[in-house]
């Protein structure tokens, strides 16, 4: 099946900290091919195999995966079902879905237009999305007293959200709350994390903040 | 307790998504109706359900899903596995789960914010998502063919993000393009989509409109 082995198409110091941190938790052998998103130009081929036409993007034999949680999702039921990913009969699926699947249509909109006044339509769906104050009470009531997202297990859940909630951090788009600062303490220690994060943020480039 | 499967919903509502996949599923399950128009998504006893108060929720057995992505992706998996989901060694499963995904995390935030201007927090990370006329044709492109979006059949994909391009068509928020207008003509077709219509926008509440 994988013949060609797993490809990681991503841009450097970009979103794809999600699939190398779930690559380098699972062990996998991998390849990256770097794309640059500030040129108008993509890799040939890239285009016409990507279902939503967006970066990263991870082949895998036959496979070709877009979109951040949907690529946590299918690494973890094909490398890691019932450790990384919870098991279809288990209890936790569902908020395990939940989570990864909140972290690009929950959390990431309602963090990058906190700054907008959005008018509800008068006639129309509008936005699905809460505030980000009750988005901020939703990850720290679901982390408060907890290690991980699901409880006592790490999860591909974790790779989703710690990388959001790190980021958001990082760039204080969301409040400096200690549940969520020592949740990412906790995840960013893992190995696997910090080898993705000096794939994604190379050193050379992005040297260490002296704050 | 396991075996019992449970829709809460509103009226009206997203809820339709869940309703249809149950519907194509023909899987047995309950419907507990919480109008809220009528406030009741906001009683005691919802709450209990959902603290935050939204609806669509799925109960099943001793896992909740919440977020109709999730909810999709756990009930095709769960009850459609090889049919509504492609199996985990199926090609189809990467662009089957990137279209999941990408509903609710693009062409629901896309379709909600277009026209709207933004300005962007310094230092912050860029959109998740791109403008509707950029993100769209990547969907148009998908529908090309078969006319579903992945592997030649219908399957959830189809349920998450055919039901946001009939709902945001008919309110306005995406444009009639033929492409998105046939797709959503075909989907109308479907006896598990009338079926869930009926339910959800129920004719006595919605007398026909002549146009």
């Amino acid at each position: 099946m994988a013949a060609d082995g797993i490809i990681l198409y991503r841009a450097i110091a970009s979103r794809a900290i999600v699939p190398l941190w779930m690559l380098e938790e699972l062990g996998l052998t991998y390849r990256s091919k770097i794309v640059d998103l500030r040129s108008p130009q993509r890799p040939a081929g890239l285009l016409k195999v990507n279902p939503t036409g967006r970066t990263p993007l991870l082949i895998d034999g036959e496979v070709v995966v877009s979109e951040m949680p949907a690529i946590c999702i299918y690494l973890a039921d094909r490398y890691a079902y019932g450790t990384m990913a919870p098991a279809i009969d288990d209890p936790r699926r569902g908020p395990y879905l939940k989570w990864l699947v909140y972290a690009t249509a929950v959390l990431e909109p309602a963090r990058e237009t906190q700054a907008s006044t959005i008018v509800p339509p008068k006639f129309g769906y509008g936005v699905g999305w809460p505030p980000l104050d009750a988005v901020v009470g939703d990850l720290v009531g679901a982390l408060d007293g907890r290690d991980f997202v699901l409880g006592d297990a790490f999860t591909a859940a974790d790779v989703m959200l710690g990388a959001m909630i790190s980021t958001s951090l990082f760039c204080e788009m969301i409040p400096q709350e200690p549940v969520l600062l020592r949740y990412v303490e906790r995840v960013s220690a893992r190995p696997a994390y910090e080898r993705a994060a000096a794939i994604n943020w190379p050193p050379s480039l992005f040297p260490p903040r002296n704050d | 307790m396991a075996g019992d499967l449970v829709l809460y919903r509103s009226i009206a509502s997203r809820s339709i998504i869940a309703l249809w996949l149950l519907e194509e599923l023909g899987v047995a399950y309950r419907m507990e109706t919480f109008d809220i128009a009528k406030g009741e998504t906001r009683t005691a006893e919802y709450l209990k359900v959902n603290p935050r108060g939204r609806v669509p929720v799925v109960v099943d057995g001793a896992t909740k899903v919440t977020e109709s992505a999730a909810i999709c992706l756990y009930l095709a998996d769960r009850y459609g596995a090889g049919t509504l989901a492609p199996a985990l060694d199926d090609p189809a499963r990467g662009p089957y789960m990137s279209w999941i995904v990408w509903a609710t995390g693009v062409l629901e935030p896309a379709s909600a914010l277009a026209g709207h201007e933004f300005e962007a927090k310094p230092g912050a990370w860029a959109f998740g998502f791109d403008t509707l006329d950029r993100e769209l044709p990547f969907l148009e492109q998908a529908l090309e063919g078969s006319g579903h979006l992945v592997a030649d059949r219908f399957t959830a994909a189809d349920v998450m993000v055919g039901a946001v391009v009939m709902m945001r068509l008919f309110t306005g928020e995406l444009p009639s393009t033929p492409a998105l207008a046939a797709y959503a003509e075909r989907n109308k077709a479907r006896e598990a989509f009338k079926r869930a219509e009926q339910i959800n926008w129920p004719p006595s509440m919605f007398r026909p409109r002549d146009d």
